[in-house]
C-alpha cells in the first residue's frame, strides 16, 4: 500500500482516538458533583443547588479504497492506464458525530440547625409551553370532531 | 489495559455530605448510563436527601415540580381525548340506530 493509504489510516485512527476519549469522559457527568452544586453558607444556612443533567453523543467513521483492474489479454479501454508504474487507485475516509446536552435546575436544598428544607424550582417557560401545546392539540381535536359530526 | 465500562448502568450515587448545626445531609442522585460502540448517553438527576439528626436518619425526596406539572398536563390531555372519543363514538352509534 502507498504512503497515501497510511496517511489516511493514521488520520482516521487519530480522529477515532480523539472521539473515543470524549465518549470516555461521559463518566464525568455521572458523578454527583455534576448534579449537586458546591455548598454555599450564609449565616446559619447552607444552600446546595440540585439540577438534572442529560448528555448524549455518538459518532461513526469509515474508510475504503481500491485499485484498477490489470489489463486482460486483448482488452482495450482507459482503466488499463498505468501511472508511474502503479495501478490506478484511490483511498478515502470520513466520519461524523453529534451530541446533545442539557441541564435544568430542579430544587434548592437549605440546611440549617432547624433541619433540611427542599424548595422545588418551577420552570414556568416549560410548563407554559406544555400548557399551550395541550390546549392547541385539544382545540384541533375538538375542531376535527365537530366537522366530522 | 483500559478498564472496560459497563454498557448499561442504573445506580444511586451519594453526593458529598453537608453538615450544619448538628444536621448532616447527604444528597443522592440517580444515574442512568448507556454506552454503545461509538457513543453513549447519561441522565443524572437528584432524587433524595438523607438527613441524619440526633441519631435518627430520614429520607426527604426531591420532587421535580416542572416534570410533575408536564406529566399532569399530558395526563389531562390524554384523559380529555379519551372522553371526547368515547362521546363521539356514542353519538355516532345513536345516529345509526
Amino acid at each position: 500500500m502507498s504512503d497515501e493509504v497510511h496517511r489516511v489510516m493514521e488520520s482516521t485512527d487519530r480522529a477515532h482516538e480523539r472521539v473515543a476519549g470524549l465518549v470516555e469522559r461521559l463518566t464525568d457527568v455521572t458523578r454527583p458533583g455534576a448534579v449537586f452544586g458546591e455548598p454555599m453558607t450564609v449565616g446559619e444556612n447552607t444552600v446546595v443547588t440540585a439540577a438534572e443533567v442529560f448528555l448524549a453523543m455518538g459518532y461513526g467513521y469509515g474508510m475504503g479504497g481500491g485499485s484498477g483492474k490489470a489489463r486482460e489479454e486483448g482488452e482495450e479501454g482507459p482503466r488499463t492506464e498505468v501511472h508511474g508504474g502503479e495501478m490506478p487507485g484511490g483511498y478515502g475516509g470520513g466520519g461524523g458525530g453529534g451530541g446533545s446536552s442539557k441541564g435544568r435546575p430542579v430544587a434548592v436544598i437549605t440546611i440549617n440547625p432547624a433541619g433540611v428544607r427542599i424548595e422545588p424550582v418551577l420552570d414556568l417557560t416549560k410548563i407554559g409551553l406544555a400548557f399551550l401545546m395541550v390546549l392547541g392539540s385539544l382545540f384541533v381535536m375538538m375542531g376535527k370532531m365537530r366537522r366530522s359530526m | 489495559m483500559a478498564e472496560r465500562k459497563p454498557m448499561f448502568r442504573y445506580v444511586l450515587v451519594d453526593g458529598t455530605p453537608v453538615s450544619a448545626g448538628g444536621v448532616r445531609a447527604t444528597p443522592q442522585a440517580r444515574v442512568l448510563e448507556v454506552r454503545w460502540p461509538g457513543g453513549g448517553l447519561v441522565w443524572n438527576r437528584p432524587v433524595a436527601v438523607i438527613v441524619k439528626r440526633d441519631g435518627t436518619t430520614s429520607q426527604m425526596p426531591i420532587v421535580d415540580a416542572t416534570r410533575a406539572a408536564q406529566l399532569a398536563l399530558g395526563a389531562f390531555a390524554a384523559l380529555v381525548s379519551m372522553m371526547a372519543a368515547a362521546r363521539a363514538a356514542r353519538t355516532f352509534r345513536r345516529g345509526h340506530e
